[in-house]
């Protein structure tokens, strides 16, 4: 059974030209490095650009990612600094319900879809409220489904900590989505 | 439970099947728009030989020594008669003279 090339050797190819080696980083990364700049960004679609302008930037650094074995942290790093400098650009300081004229637009969409967008509105809402590190442990764990190893290991906490912050983060998104708070 | 994970399918970024491939490919098409900053080797066997030559290297190294060592061997061994008359053991003097000189 072939086995997944290791972060390092996809590094290393697409230094050696080889794009297509850095389509599997991408592929591998885009989920991690759209949660973290979710959890900053409070967006999904600026979330998705400041994530496509990481990937485009790594790119261009490549050669200077000293540890390769250890890509996913420096990406996940480029992300975080990304995201913030678009949060001071735009000074976005909360996040942003649902435009109501997407909801508009939709209107013809199935009542699924509609629940769907209402639920994702209320969801980043609640979000909003919580400090940017537990956003990113609850969307890494409960999106992205990464273990407290992984987590720790990406965001440089550590293990004690991310459990921490989880627990912390979904007692708040509970008790905020059921309005059971302020 | 409190420590349960919370549903949160709503913020999955593959809701649309298709979103993986679009992220891909609009980062792959703004990779590919820039002047490529790692240009593959015209050398196809650019990392053969990276490898190979510390092999040619040595191999090279142990071929000159080799023949230096049977050069020295085969000047060091007992010439043998380089004619009948030396290995009929001919006294030199008479092997010196001409082909149209006759010992009288």
């Amino acid at each position: 059974m072939a086995t997944e090339p290791s972060d390092e050797d996809l590094v290393q190819r697409t230094l050696a030209g080889e794009q297509d080696a850095f389509a599997i980083l991408v592929r591998r990364y885009r989920r991690a490095a759209l949660a973290r700049a979710l959890a900053i960004l409070g967006d999904p679609a600026d979330a998705d650009d400041i994530a496509q302008e990481a990937f485009v930037h790594a790119y261009e650094q490549l050669a200077t990612c000293r540890r390769p074995e250890r890509f996913a942290s420096w990406l996940l790093i480029i992300v975080h600094r990304r995201s913030l400098n678009a949060l001071r650009s735009t000074k976005r300081r909360r996040l942003a319900p649902l435009d109501d004229t997407i909801i508009a637009e939709r209107s013809d969409a199935p009542m699924r879809e509609l629940e769907r967008a209402d639920l994702r509105s209320q969801l980043l809402a609640a979000l909003a409220r919580l400090a940017p590190v537990q956003r990113e442990i609850v969307l890494l764990a409960d999106v992205e489904h990464w273990s407290h190893d992984r987590i720790a290991a990406a965001t440089g906490i550590s293990v004690l900590m991310s459990r921490r912050h989880l627990s912390d983060a979904r007692k708040r998104l509970r008790a905020l989505l059921t309005g059971t708070t302020d | 439970m409190q420590d349960d994970p919370i549903d949160l399918t709503a913020l999955d970024p593959d809701a649309d099947p298709s979103a993986e491939d679009r992220f891909v490919g609009a980062v792959m098409a703004r990779v590919a728009a820039k002047p490529n900053p790692y240009p593959m080797s015209a050398d196809v066997l650019w990392g053969a030989w990276s490898v190979a030559r510390p092999v040619l290297l040595a191999a090279s190294i142990v071929i000159v020594i080799a023949g230096v060592v049977l050069t020295r061997e085969s000047s060091a061994e007992p010439r043998g008669p380089l004619t009948v008359a030396e290995s009929l053991g001919v006294p030199m003097e008479f092997r010196t003279l001409g082909a149209g000189e006759r010992v009288r």
